[in-house]
């Protein structure tokens, strides 16, 4: 045994028990610094240091009253750091939250995609959100760029000659700007896309990178934050997917990684819950217009027909036709009533069987016509009432062209309700 | 004032001093934070928010009980706003935590029991 380690030993226990007696004093005088670093001006800081200072005092262990002293010192630093950083309200006042890390909701940039993202998008994928990176993200590149600007600039002065030298440092100047233009439009352009059936980044000024995962893909999914973008709230993703050549395998300085992890892992697990949020049903398309304009002479029949103007009228639902309940009720309704029609007619058309031919059968045709046109081909409302009419009506119905033929539009949910029908 | 957050630490914080309230007495800050076994700074910030709502109010320590060269320590006690809000929140007076789930005797066992037995 050296007598360096004799010595080392010897100093190292007198520091451990120097240390040990030092300890709850300096584990008083941190919460107290942590509460006037906490509170700042407000009258609470007095009352808290004070206090504070009795629960480090009431806390058994020399050394646990350090840790105390320190844990209250560095949530102190940690509340006051981010209240420098992001401008919060209040001082003195904890953001009504979680414990000190609480949730900062941060929404897509739109709720409709941008143009620029949309011409990336298919017709039926659903879109969930937008992102830029992080504004952290292009100061780091700003201030690589600065950097590189000021040693060029120096770099030009000791070696260039001093006739030239001011043409040399002006055109560092100007490609150091021109470059920072360039990251800045690209951060402005750059987004990172969540919708139902993919992620996916678009990026780049001059040349253009798009490149998605499906969902289905993603085996492994984390997301990695420094310090400092726990501070800013900015954090790393790390994609893992089943093919070996994956585009998105790291997606850098997104902003609020938390949600942004659980939007992604809620539309892994549970898409149909983000549906019901966004308000989507399943029969609902998004691009449905259930327009309620019934013609009312087509459904009045003819003159001569009486049992059809018995028909009660249509009872529009006030809640507007955009209500899908409101819109099957109403489908349902017709759809009887045409019934009941139908039956009606079938049953006059059988009363009138053995009366002079003169009478019934050129009334029959466009009857027919009218009651059973609408509802299979409804459909087509673009087809020219005359054009409908000429196919589809007897050409021995000639008293009857002067009158508009019935042309209803209907809602989309008609279609997919034959079973309320049976 | 708008009442605060209901988080797990500010319900635990509301048991305890609920249960305080109940036996009549009050707390101070140690005894929270040891008695919830949570850090001070989280004890603390819920207590910041209860006070600003009106839940809570702290009072010195009196002299009388106070052993020389001790900072003061400073109680606290729940308003009866308070107290009704804790009710009306059915905050459970803190009691001692669950047991631990243990796997029963016999468990892993199941060939010894009468077939169908365990069923309910």
């Amino acid at each position: 045994m050296g007598t360096t380690e004799i010595v080392l030993a010897i100093v190292l226990g007198l520091v451990v028990n120097e240390m040990t007696d030092l300890s709850p004093w300096l584990g008083r005088k941190l919460v107290t610094w942590s509460a006037w670093l906490r509170y700042q001006d407000t009258p609470r800081a007095g009352v808290r240091a004070e206090e504070l200072a009795a629960v480090v005092n009431d806390r058994p262990g020399k050394l646990f009253k350090l840790g105390t002293g320190l844990g209250f010192f560095s949530a102190a630093l940690a509340t006051r750091l981010r209240r420098l950083v992001s401008g919060e309200p209040a001082p003195g006042e904890d953001p009504a939250g979680d414990d000190l890390l609480g949730p900062r909701r941060i929404l897509p940039l739109e709720d409709e995609p941008t143009p620029a993202v949309a011409r990336f998008l298919f017709p039926t994928e659903r879109y969930r959100g937008e992102w830029r990176r992080h504004w952290f993200h292009l100061t780091k590149s700003l201030t690589v760029i600065t950097v590189y600007a000021v040693l060029g600039v120096w770099a030009t002065e000791e070696r260039i000659k001093p006739r030239y030298a001011g043409w040399a440092i002006a055109v560092v100047v100007a490609l150091a700007v021109l470059m920072a233009a360039h990251r800045v439009l690209a951060w402005y352009l750059g987004r990172f896309v969540i919708t139902n059936k993919r992620l996916m980044s678009t990026e780049g000024v001059f040349f253009r990178r798009v490149g998605m995962i499906p969902l289905l893909r993603v085996t492994d999914l984390r997301y990695v934050q420094s310090p400092l973008g726990r501070l800013l709230n900015y954090g790393t993703f790390r994609l893992e997917s089943a093919s070996r050549r994956n585009v998105l395998r790291t997606i850098v300085d997104l902003p609020n990684p938390n949600e942004l992890y659980l939007r992604l892992v809620e539309e892994l697990y549970e898409p149909e819950a983000v549906e019901a949020r966004l308000g989507y049903h399943a029969d609902e398309e998004p691009d449905g217009d259930p327009s309620a304009d019934v013609d009312e002479e087509a459904v009045g029949g003819p003159p001569g027909w009486p049992f059809l103007d018995s028909r009660p009228e249509p009872a529009l639902p006030a809640t507007g036709p955009r209500d899908p309940a409101s819109v099957r009720q109403e489908v349902v309704l017709r759809i009887g009533e045409l019934a009941g029609h139908l039956a009606a007619l079938t049953e006059a058309i059988t009363r009138l069987e053995p009366a002079p031919p003169a009478a019934a059968p050129p009334r029959e045709p466009p009857v027919f016509d009218e009651l059973s046109a609408p509802v299979f081909l409804d459909e087509q409302p673009a087809v020219p009432d005359g054009r409908l009419g000429a196919l589809a009506r007897s050409p021995v119905d000639e008293q009857e062209t002067g009158r508009p033929i019935p042309h209803r539009r209907r809602p989309t949910l008609a279609d997919p309700l034959p079973d309320a029908a049976d | 004032m708008a009442p605060p957050a209901m988080n797990r630490a500010t319900i635990d914080v509301l048991g305890l001093l609920f249960q305080a309230w109940e036996q009549q007495t009050e707390v101070h800050g140690w005894q929270l934070m040891r008695s919830l076994r949570r850090s001070g700074p989280t004890v603390y910030a819920v207590l910041d928010r209860l006070e600003d709502a009106g839940w809570v109010t702290g009072s010195w320590e009196r002299p009388a009980d106070r052993a020389a060269g001790r900072p003061r320590r400073r109680y606290y006690r729940l308003t009866p706003t308070g107290a009704e809000a804790a009710r009306q929140h059915s905050v459970a007076p803190a009691a001692a935590p669950p047991p631990r789930p243990r796997p029963a005797p016999g468990f892993g066992r199941h060939t010894a029991l009468p077939a169908g037995g365990q069923r309910h």
